[in-house]
């Protein structure tokens, strides 16, 4: 623990993620205008020091839309990894434990998987199902696991062939326990650094779904939707539409990626010495 | 591991579409002019109203004669509808392939020649920027300010409206103008990607005994790098190149969506939204297929790379 905080990356990449959790959580109490009043005669303004990161085409104050947005954001990382990770590791601990039939369907659907271009399969379901922020976390759980499997399965396939694993099956432990307690904790590193990586990625899906209009439905905010706008009004030169949640947007994939990075140099020996 | 794949990806696009509630023939429901009979009778055109396992089984049959069916909304043959969208796409990918593989190889070797000098640091924070650096943000943000700001390129299509009338070279100018924008957008984050995969699998190489032992017979730096060192470290980066094709064969939805490109991609966009069903099982078909060609390309890349490697 002491050597993750030493981290720079892994402490600035928290640093930023605690920073907008505490954003998500009392900015609004803290920054009191409503992301949805609309003041129409004080539409597309830049900005001042009343609308600090200007207004968007009905008079809405952009500031308190991207504080509300980060709350979307942020619950549709943390719920899609979840999701993300419910399923894919159980799947590569199966696959790399037991082998043989359910190794070798599981891989093909991971391959299949991974062949697919997901976001093509994430416009299709969020399209048709109709677009609703529950929908989105789900699918971009569904659809983000395989990855995670594949390593799940790698650590699981190193992790078996151990003395201590062997043991604890000839000394007659339950194939399930040892599975649980033995081999789960060990596979604990990869699954954390590909969480981390996880919901950055989840984030940057949901902006765009948002931003083709299928995820978060106006009048409700999110970085996504600002953004459509600000194409929308690219002609006008509302460049505050853009450049305030796409900082957003990037800031936070920075930091999870930052500490997935980190965590890979702290938990992965192997690679920590060529750096 | 190709037909499988060929078999999963039709199958999941037919049920993702088919299961989901609604069906294409909904808009004309809501319309007081047109009486159940009719609808009844256009499901049955369409075969709508048959058993889904029998509805993917006769659509897999006529794929096989390729026979993709028509198009929902405007009865045009999907593959003609694809066949005019597919340039398009290929146009900007190979671009994009090209601008990157040619930016990520001299990157690559510089970070891992100086490696943790100063320009290796400074190229890995550029790297690192580049592969989090939301690309979609980075397109509307170039779009304002060389579209719009400085009027430089043009934003959107992929040909001017004089574009008929313009002399061949300009014909070819007035498409590079158009690909600038997409293509430099597109590219920044498999950049980062590809530049820092070759430059981690560089430094893996040049720590091999017989790179020592070629800098032992004095053999001189350069080729040392470029020849011995580079045709080495670049064996896995062609698996990168299978890896990186669904998400450059996706990533062409969102971004010809954004730049209004007339490719296959926005295609997939408009026959999702107007739940087009044929077209959007044959764009399904075409990715499948499409991605599964790159794997296959760069299992033949992985030979040629490395003599070791033989198929049977």
């Amino acid at each position: 623990m002491n050597n993750l905080l030493k981290n720079k990356m892994v402490l600035s990449g928290l640093l930023i993620v605690f920073f907008f959790i505490f954003i998500s959580i009392l900015g609004p109490h803290i920054y009191r205008h409503s992301p949805v009043e609309q003041n129409i005669s004080h539409r597309l303004q830049a900005p001042s020091a009343r609308y600090i990161m200007g207004t968007d085409d009905l008079g809405r104050d952009v500031l308190a839309r991207v504080i509300a947005g980060s709350r979307i954001s942020l619950s549709v990382g943390f719920v899609s990894v979840g999701i993300a990770l419910l399923i894919g590791v159980p799947l590569g601990l199966i696959a790399g434990f037991y082998g043989k039939g359910a190794d070798r369907v599981i891989m093909r659907i991971v391959d299949i998987m991974l062949c697919f271009p997901t976001i093509f399969l994430i416009l299709m379901v969020i399209a048709f199902l109709g677009p609703s922020i529950y929908n989105v976390m789900i699918v971009i759980g569904l659809t983000s696991w395989p990855g995670l499997t594949r390593y799940v399965r790698a650590e699981t396939l190193s992790v078996r062939r151990r003395e201590y694993i062997q043991a604890a099956e000839i000394m007659g432990i339950k194939k399930a326990r040892i599975l649980f307690i033995h081999i789960l904790p060990n596979t604990i590193a990869p699954v954390i650094i590909s969480a981390a990586l996880g919901v950055g990625s989840a984030i940057l899906a949901e902006s765009i779904l948002s931003f083709l209009g299928l995820g978060v439905q106006p009048p409700h905010p999110s970085w996504g939707n600002i953004l459509t706008l600000g194409k929308e009004y690219i002609s006008h030169n509302t460049w505050w539409l853009l450049v305030f949640p796409g900082t957003a947007i990037l800031m936070t994939v920075v930091a999870f990626n930052l500490i997935g990075e980190g965590l890979r140099d702290v938990l992965d020996p192997r690679q920590r010495k060529e750096r | 591991m190709m037909i499988p794949v060929l078999f999963g990806i039709t199958l999941i696009t037919f049920f993702v579409m088919h299961l989901t509630p609604g069906s294409p023939v909904d808009g004309l429901m809501m319309s007081p002019e047109v009486d159940a009979g009719a609808i009844l009778r256009l499901r049955e055109t369409y075969g709508l109203d048959r058993p889904l396992h029998i509805q993917y089984f006769s659509w897999l049959s006529r794929v096989a004669t390729l026979n993709f069916g028509s198009s929902f909304r405007d009865g045009r043959k999907v593959t003609l509808k694809i066949a005019e969208r597919l340039p398009a796409t290929i146009l900007l990918n190979v671009v994009y392939l090209f601008l990157i593989f040619a930016l990520a190889i001299p990157i690559g070797i510089i970070s891992a020649v100086k490696h943790n000098k100063a320009i290796d640091k400074i190229l890995a924070v550029c790297v690192f920027a580049g592969y989090s650096v939301p690309a979609f943000v980075v397109a509307l943000i170039l779009m304002m300010y060389f579209g719009v700001e400085l009027g430089w390129l043009p934003v959107s299509g992929m040909v001017s409206i004089n574009y008929e009338f313009l002399p061949f070279w300009s014909k070819v100018a007035d498409i590079a103008s158009h690909l600038v924008l997409p293509a430099v957008s597109t590219a920044i984050g498999g950049l980062a990607f590809l530049s820092r995969y070759l430059r981690s699998s560089m430094l893996e190489v040049i720590k091999q005994d017989y790179i020592k032992a070629a800098r032992a017979r004095g053999i001189p730096e350069k080729s040392l790098v470029l020849v011995h060192t580079l045709r080495n470290a670049f064996i896995p980066m062609i698996t990168v190149f299978g890896l990186l094709l669904p998400a450059l064969i996706g990533g062409s939805v969102v971004f010809e969506t954004i730049f209004s490109w007339p490719g296959m991609g926005r295609l997939a966009y408009e026959a999702i939204m107007a739940r087009d069903y044929p077209v959007v099982m044959g764009i399904g078909v075409v990715m499948a297929v499409l991605t599964l060609i790159g794997n296959f390309l760069a299992d033949i890349g992985y030979a040629a790379a490395d003599p070791r490697i033989r198929y049977e």
